[in-house]
């Protein structure tokens, strides 16, 4: 590995430059971003399925299928940053090794499980979310409901105020807490690198939302062509268990693309991060030349 | 996946007729996308800002009057002969006069040039403008009954798909309407290039002094101190020593110098040794006498740099 040799070219970019470039990423290396989500991405379907599984007797009425379609899109949004994980840490090992090995992207993911566990799973409305759709499910369960709505606004909030926690607790490996101030835990790093940027992580929110317009795009296609092809205009189980979450978890790996690259451009103008792997890939050489 | 040897990036390189070497930084679908919208809206301000004035000035019903139309016929033919004008023309028109550029364009410094880097001609605008409503496709019919019941109809709307999915196939993320006409979007590249940085502060001129007169600083290593040294001034005084301390730690042993020199003075005093020693950082000669003579115990390398600490600035 070398420090100044990265797989995606380093500098200061612009928000479209970014998208663009993720095109690029995302094309390079497809197949394993799909495998990738794919790790986490099967599991949570499966429980997706089971979770609404007394929906889908109903599902040609409109009111019904128009609830799952929803509780659907919801799920996916708060599972986004648990089925992201393994995409994050491939991509951060594909930035420095030109071929990315699997072995080497997970290697140390075992001591994370307790940060993520926290970090991600909780505070970021994973668990919660599973849950209160499953209450939700009840004949007296408005009250999940309500707080179900509460709990996205939440997650919207977090997520643009504090994209980039996946980022910190993976590929930084700050711990969750210490009593030494000096140590930088993952608490204190998200504050040094969100807090001053405060501005630029709301235009960075509102821009994400370019998201629902590619889901859209996917979703609608997806639905129009069954339609064109085989005559089949009605949302149905198929649809709904198998196309639509399809096109959703292809958009959310596009779009932690987007963020992995974000979080590099926010480094680099924040804290001069490509100064500091050119400085550092300097210094390993010079450690070799001296030794 | 694919093994890269350069790095993923949105910058190529075109080589001219002449055997000129460009670097162009080419752009993508989604600055496209803005500039596209941008056009849109200013389509759209003039088509309500010239129906506003042909309602204001009397100048509609003057028309209708000589022509025995009916307002409503009347104000739609007008509204699709503008219409179709703007949405035809508009593209072909600005990018063949303006040299490659509409106004959204412009406003997200793009540029439409031919593929080997010359600027393109009135039949690759209008003809890369024509193919646009292919990048649209495929187009699909709203699934809404509300509307249905409403037109009679589903309305068809456009999903740009194709004009996302496309230039994902070429290296310079060239549409469907590109391809055929020979054409490439590019972003201007306005930035300013770095002069050599100043280093002001005397205690770095002085140090410099100190690092051997024998020592050659590689290509490599005078790379990675003018990285750190154009850039420092944007850096916390904490985040310049957690950089610089990689190379200057090793440094400070090889040169003999106190354990703790300030590590971001020290990499400025290898900065000015390598660029500048030759001139004074306010670019006049250096006539001081502590540099031109040197420091008094040079010969010994004694100098207390103890209380050196990092300016503000650069």
């Amino acid at each position: 590995m070398q420090l100044d040799k990265t797989q995606i070219a380093i500098r200061e970019r612009g928000l479209l430059e970014i998208y663009d470039l993720a095109l690029l990423v995302t094309k390079c290396y497809w197949k394993r971003i799909l495998l990738s989500l794919a790790i986490f991405g099967i599991p949570v379907s499966l429980l997706n399925f089971f979770l609404l599984y007394s929906l889908q007797i109903e599902v040609g009425v409109w009111d019904v299928s128009a609830q799952f379609f929803t509780l659907t899109v919801v799920l996916i949004y708060l599972e986004a940053p648990l089925v992201t994980v393994p995409l994050t840490m491939f991509l951060g090992d594909a930035l420095f090794h030109d071929k990315p090995d699997w072995r080497r992207a997970f290697l140390g993911f075992w001591p994370l499980t307790p940060r993520v566990f926290w970090s991600i799973l909780m505070l970021r409305g994973v668990l919660p979310g599973i849950a209160l759709v499953y209450f939700s499910m009840f004949e007296d369960g408005i009250l999940a409901v309500v707080f179900l709505v509460l709990l996205c606004l939440y997650a919207v909030v977090l997520r643009v105020v504090r994209p980039y926690i996946s980022e910190i607790v993976l590929l930084e490996r700050n711990p969750l807490r210490s009593k030494n101030k000096s140590v930088i835990t993952i608490g204190r790093r998200s504050s040094a690198l969100h807090g001053p940027n405060f501005g630029d992580m709301v235009v960075r929110g509102m821009a994400s939302s370019v998201s629902i317009l590619i889901v859209l795009a996917i979703v609608l296609n997806i639905w129009a062509a069954r339609g064109y092809l085989f005559g089949a205009w009605g949302i149905d189980l198929w649809y709904l268990n198998l196309l639509l979450p399809l096109g959703l978890w292809l958009v959310v790996a596009f779009m932690s693309v987007v963020r992995f690259l974000s979080y590099l451009d926010l480094r680099i103008r924040r804290e001069g991060w490509e100064v500091e792997l050119v400085v550092r890939a300097e210094a390993n050489r010079w450690k070799g030349v001296l030794s | 996946m694919s093994s890269v040897s350069e790095p993923i990036d949105s910058r190529i390189k075109v080589v001219t007729p002449e055997n000129i070497a460009f670097n162009y930084q080419i752009g993508g679908p989604f600055r496209r996308l803005a500039a596209f919208l941008l056009d849109l809206g200013i389509r759209l301000a003039v088509l309500i800002g010239l129906w506003m004035i042909l309602v204001c000035t009397g100048i509609l019903e003057f028309l209708m009057s000589i022509l025995g139309l009916g307002a409503v016929d009347f104000s739609a033919a007008i509204f699709l002969l503008v219409y179709f004008a703007l949405d035809w023309f508009y593209g072909s028109l600005f990018e063949t006069y303006w040299n490659g550029q509409t106004p959204g364009k412009r406003l997200l410094s793009l540029r439409v040039l031919s593929s080997n880097g010359e600027p393109i001609n009135g039949l690759q605008a209008f003809g890369r403008n024509l193919l646009r409503y292919a990048d649209m496709m495929p187009t699909v019919p709203v699934p809404t009954e509300a509307l249905q019941m409403q037109f009679g109809t589903h309305p068809i709307l456009p999903t740009f798909l194709v004009g996302l999915i496309v230039p994902l196939f070429s290296k310079r993320f060239q549409r469907l309407g590109d391809l055929v006409c020979g054409t490439m979007v590019v972003i201007e590249d306005r930035s300013w290039l770095m002069k050599v940085a100043k280093v002001e502060d005397d205690r770095a001129r002085l140090l410099a002094e100190f690092i051997p007169a024998n020592y050659v600083v590689g290509r490599s290593l005078s790379k990675a101190i003018a990285t750190y040294v154009e850039r420092r001034r944007y850096f916390t005084t904490a985040r310049r020593r957690e950089i610089a301390r990689h190379l200057a730690q090793p440094m400070l042993a090889k040169f003999d110098l106190p354990e703790d020199t300030s590590y971001d003075l020290l990499l400025c005093a290898v900065y000015y040794r390598t660029f500048l020693s030759d001139q004074s950082a306010d670019r006049t000669s250096n006539e001081s006498e502590i540099l031109t003579n040197g420091p008094p115990q040079a010969s010994t390398n004694t100098l207390d740099l103890s209380s050196f600490k990092p300016r503000i600035g650069n």
